[in-house]
């Protein structure tokens, strides 16, 4: 909560950021893995929409939905939607990362898994495919 | 599958003309994020806001 005694604007950048862990982990990345590949998405931009108020402990559902991908999975965009539980959008985050290696720090296209578990979600009507950042794996 | 979120809608609501609302309506009925959720085609949580 804020001055205001709202949800503060990073509180929803925290929930976006739960929202997405958890779905690796229920798509086959759990947490456990990321450290074992030695490899963790990073967020290089976010994009905050606030539309309405949320109150504390209020009931909320947040989204996950792919905005874009480059072809072999190197750079995505996530955005995540938060609602009330009577269907009022309240906010939007759009966050654009990319897959960084945790022993090079260097970025790098994900493995299988993580990139298939992003390819065959939903995908918002104005989805992106992106420009890949790692040239050497030709995607 | 790819769809438009409720806020986009909104908006498409907005620019639109009579025959277009129709369209809205009907795209709203099987777009409607919640009927997403419901269906799990949209991967969504229940938090509470802290």
């Amino acid at each position: 909560m804020d001055f205001n005694s709202h949800m503060k604007n990073t509180a929803f950048l925290d929930k976006s950021a739960d929202v997405r862990m958890t779905f690796f982990s229920e798509n086959g990345i759990p947490m456990g893995e990321f450290s074992r590949l030695r490899l963790g998405p990073v967020v290089m931009k976010d994009e905050v929409e606030y539309r309405k108020e949320v109150s504390l402990l209020q009931e909320i559902t947040v989204t996950l939905a792919i905005a874009g991908h480059s072809e072999g999975g190197s750079r995505f965009l996530l955005r995540n939607e938060i609602f009330r539980l009577d269907g009022t959008l309240c906010t939007r985050v759009t966050s654009a990362g990319w897959w960084l290696d945790l022993t090079t720090r260097k970025l790098v296209a994900p493995p299988e898994a993580p990139h298939n578990a992003m390819k065959h979600r939903p995908q918002t009507c104005d989805f992106t495919v992106l420009p890949s950042s790692v040239k050497e794996h030709g995607d | 599958m790819s769809f438009c979120t409720l806020g986009q809608f909104h908006r498409i609501a907005t620019i639109g003309n009579g025959s277009d609302v129709l369209a809205f309506d009907q795209l709203l009925a099987i777009t409607n994020t919640h009927h997403l959720i419901e269906k799990n085609h949209l991967y969504s949580k229940q938090l509470f806001a802290s």
